[in-house]
């Protein structure tokens, strides 16, 4: 391109597109003009940007409410009878439904069960289903169904002590063959007879692994999550994004009118990220752990408010059943001297040096309290067995603390190790924290001095499922079992006088709490929740985890 | 020899060192697939794991081993891996049992805009001091700032980003903030490689400047863009050999950028696949990751050759 340029009276003078630029063009004005119009721009975009009116998705839409939560990682599967984290537990439970759960009040819920009717002497259990309890493929929810799903749990789930007393269940060894004690009378209808009298079974199972799976779903090619299995919750599986979200619809087969239109449940592994997208008003549901109720939320008085940012919404807090604890391994080289009878005293010592008021104060804002006993007490004063302190373990002592890296328990055991380091004791402590899986192979090793460890109870009644941690086998490494709990469970589990099966069972939790050696109480935790206004509550079972089944828009 | 034999051994010779190179890069692969292999088998493996998670009674356990195969003897279990990895079976991951094939595949995709952007942030890096170096008095003030601007680390860039898009976000619905994260993402993604090779190209085109075929452009009358242009061309054959580096380095602060910004790509899958112990994604991953240190170096290599 060549330009031409010619004034008046005069030759005319030729460029090149290059030549005119170096030549006659101030650079300098022009880079100088260009970065202005970009700021001018810019400028304009953030005044644009930030003058936009604030909207909240999530709100009532024409099919109901849409639920939005989020959850720290993808969940290992969708089989109840594979559940075994509380990570999974949410999205089990969105698709899954039991058939009754506990909710916070401690009452029985009944979600694909119309009844669940215990005899007197408590050897049989009649279950009647919900007319209207349909499958997300819109076949109906069966006595057979039952059946097959609590077979499958007995076979498959390692919490099989729920369903051991029922009659010949040992035999159902493969989908075809059938527990004796199993007898269907209807479609509707299941008798359970047990061996043993079990008056708690219904509440036993009123959880998410005992959630009804259509029978046979499980025969087809094997899918990622299992989603082949056909589940009676209240949502139904629609697409997932692995490490992402998952989006849930409504199932219409779904018995009890829960308004929600569908659920999506986003993977947010940064716990600020789930802060911000709740206050942005992305989220409607949020199980508030940790550290993140100092986002959320400050302290006022003896309550917590929420912070300015997060409109339309409240918290709830329920009693939960959790516990942070230290957990001694006593078969430690460091350790395996001390005498048994003096195990006790140096626990109630460690415990002495942890300022246990300031753990609750500080890193929870209230959210939890100080934990003076392993598990919930009677009330009954405990006096644990004589015996000094001393031997092997003394002041200077050096300990490796190890604990899992998540959530607050970095901050949490940092505040112990500086307890345990200035106090009465002056212990030498090293944290050490592992991903969860290397904690738990440490755990079940086991390869470790003292652990930092939280227990999040998801069964219920408390004090059947307390029993369970401190009973020989099973999930028991990461508490303690203790010779005399099987005996004293089975017979708080088999009395059918409730007023006398609660005095057993709080025998049991006092002797619980009287004999163990390993571990060391420091907090209990409430499950905190912030809901939406459009939802009439968090949807958690008394145990504070989320239950879907439970979950409703406010009318 | 005759032109035609000339031109035959000349071809002969390109076939045996392409042929040389590829038996050299599968046994690249060879290798660190067995090295990965031996180290993830030494470590506490995911069947362990999963069955520590649900108790420690051993019929689950070994149910578990028999499912995942590792009831096999190690070669077995060798050669099964490596023949599936052969075919782009990577497994399925520990949580969810995804196929880890079709979500690398997914990842990398999503992770492509970012790879583009730190592509333009690295080309910028290196076209932009020679602009400001040529001609040479121009621009001294601002070529030391870019010069030393490679001493910022890309996490500080990333975190400065994120700040930015925070204080835009706070009051945007959530839906309406995905292309103002995009845009502030994949601005972050190219500001890294920017101010790399910014520093390495830097010193390269003042020495450009000050070269005597620079002042014999000039005096022959070409114009300064068509200096630039031509010296562009020295300065790509100067920083091809570390350019595979940069942009290496780049992309692995693409998986920072895509952790921070919530991102589903390939970086953010490599981050969860080493937080949760995932093996099979963990493996995949690294497998990647060679594969593209190889596809780099090969790159600079055949350069060199």
């Amino acid at each position: 391109v060549i330009f031409r340029f010619q004034a008046a009276n005069s030759s005319p003078i030729l460029y090149s597109g290059s030549r005119l630029w170096s030549d006659c063009v101030n650079k300098r004005r022009v880079i100088i003009g260009g970065v202005l119009a970009v700021a001018i721009i810019t400028t304009a975009i953030i005044v644009w940007v930030k003058s936009r009116p604030n909207q909240t998705p999530g709100g009532p839409s024409a099919g109901g409410v849409t639920v939005v939560t989020a959850a720290g990682q993808d969940p290992v599967s969708l089989d109840p009878a594979k559940l075994a984290d509380t990570e999974s537990s949410p999205f089990v439970s969105a698709v899954f439904a039991p058939l009754a759960l506990v909710n916070p009040a401690g009452e029985l819920v009944y979600v694909l069960a119309e009844s669940v009717e215990m005899s007197a002497d408590a050897m049989q259990a009649t279950v009647v289903l919900r007319a209207n309890a349909k499958f997300s493929d819109r076949s109906p929810v069966t006595a057979a169904d039952v059946r097959w799903s609590l077979e499958r749990v007995f076979r498959m789930h390692p919490q099989r002590y729920v369903l051991e007393r029922v009659a010949g269940i040992k035999d159902a060894t493969s989908a075809t063959v059938h527990a004796a004690g199993f007898q269907i009378v209807n479609d509707r209808t299941l008798v359970v007879r047990f061996d043993r009298p079990d008056p708690e079974w219904p509440r036993l199972i009123a959880t998410t692994f005992a959630g009804i799976v259509k029978s046979g779903s499980d025969e087809g090619p094997k899918l990622p999550l299992d989603r082949g299995l056909i589940g009676a919750g209240p949502f139904k599986l629609k697409d997932v994004e692995p490490g992402h979200k998952y989006l849930f619809e409504r199932n219409p087969g779904f018995p009890l009118d829960h308004g929600l239109a569908s659920l999506e449940i986003r993977i947010l592994a940064n716990e600020q990220e789930m802060a911000r997208q709740a206050e942005s008003g992305g989220l409607n549901l949020l199980r508030v752990r940790g550290n993140l109720v100092r986002e959320i939320a400050v302290r006022q008085g003896a309550s917590l408010q929420l912070r300015p940012g997060f409109r339309k919404k409240r918290l709830e807090r329920l009693a939960g059943q959790d516990l942070l604890f230290l957990r001694i391994n006593w078969q430690d080289a460091a350790f395996k001297d001390v005498p048994p009878e003096r195990r006790r005293a140096w626990a109630d010592a460690l415990g002495a040096s942890i300022d246990r008021a300031a753990l609750a104060e500080k890193l929870y804002l209230s959210t939890a309290v100080p934990a003076s006993t392993v598990v919930p007490s009677s009330g009954a004063a405990i006096s644990p067995p004589a015996g000094g302190s001393g031997g092997p373990i003394t002041t200077g002592t050096k300990i490796e603390l190890v604990t899992g890296a998540v959530g607050e328990l970095r901050q949490v055991s940092d505040l112990v190790a500086s307890n345990l380091r200035s106090g009465a004791l002056t212990m030498q402590v090293d944290v050490r924290l592992l991903p969860i899986g290397d904690l738990i192979q440490r755990l079940f090793a086991p390869n470790y001095q003292v652990a930092l460890l939280w227990l999040e109870s998801n069964l219920s009644p408390p004090g059947l499922s307390w029993g369970t941690f401190f009973t020989p086998g099973g999930i028991s490494a990461l508490a303690e079992p203790l010779p005399q709990t099987p005996a004293m469970l089975d017979a708080a589990r088999s009395t059918a006088d409730p007023a006398k099966r609660q005095l057993l069972l709080a025998g049991l939790l006092d002797d619980i709490n009287r004999t163990q050696t390993a571990l060391v109480p420091l907090v209990r935790r409430e499950a905190v929740y912030l809901v939406g206004d459009e939802l009439s509550g968090p949807g958690a079972d008394f145990n504070g985890i989320q239950q879907f089944s439970l979950l409703g828009a406010k009318r | 020899l005759s032109p035609a034999a000339n031109e035959d051994f000349a071809a002969t010779r390109l076939l045996a060192a392409i042929l040389r190179r590829l038996v050299v890069y599968a046994l690249f692969l060879l290798i660190l697939h067995a090295a990965l292999f031996s180290i993830f088998l030494a470590l506490p493996s995911a069947a362990a794991t999963i069955a520590g998670m649900r108790g420690v009674d051993p019929e689950f356990r070994q149910r578990i081993r028999h499912e995942l195969g590792e009831d096999l003897s190690w070669m077995q279990r060798y050669g099964n891996h490596l023949a599936r990895c052969a075919q782009l079976d990577f497994g399925e991951t520990l949580r969810g049992s995804f196929p880890v094939g079709a979500l690398l595949k997914r990842g990398l995709a999503r992770s492509l805009p970012l790879f583009a952007a730190v592509g333009v942030g690295a080309l910028a890096g290196a076209v932009t001091p020679l602009w400001l170096s040529v001609p040479r008095r121009s621009w001294r003030r601002w070529k030391r700032v870019i010069g030393e601007s490679f001493l910022l680390p890309p996490f500080v860039l990333a975190a400065v980003a994120y700040a930015l898009f925070r204080w835009l976000s706070q009051d945007m619905p959530l839906d309406a903030q995905a292309p103002l994260r995009w845009c502030i993402a994949l601005l972050a993604a190219a500001a890294f490689p920017f101010v790399l090779t910014a520093g390495l190209a830097t010193p390269v085109c003042d020495e450009l400047a000050a070269s005597r075929f620079t002042q014999t452009y000039r005096a022959i009358g070409l114009s300064w863009p068509v200096i630039r242009l031509r010296l562009l061309r020295n300065l790509w054959q100067i920083l091809l050999p570390g350019l595979a580096r940069v942009m290496l380095l780049a992309i692995l602060s693409t998986a920072f950028i895509e952790w921070l910004f919530d991102i589903n790509g390939f970086g953010a899958l490599a981050l969860r696949a080493f937080v949760s112990v995932d093996f099979n994604l963990m493996f995949a991953c690294c497998m990647v990751a060679g594969a593209l240190v190889m596809l780099f170096s090969a790159a600079e290599r055949w350069q060199a050759e």
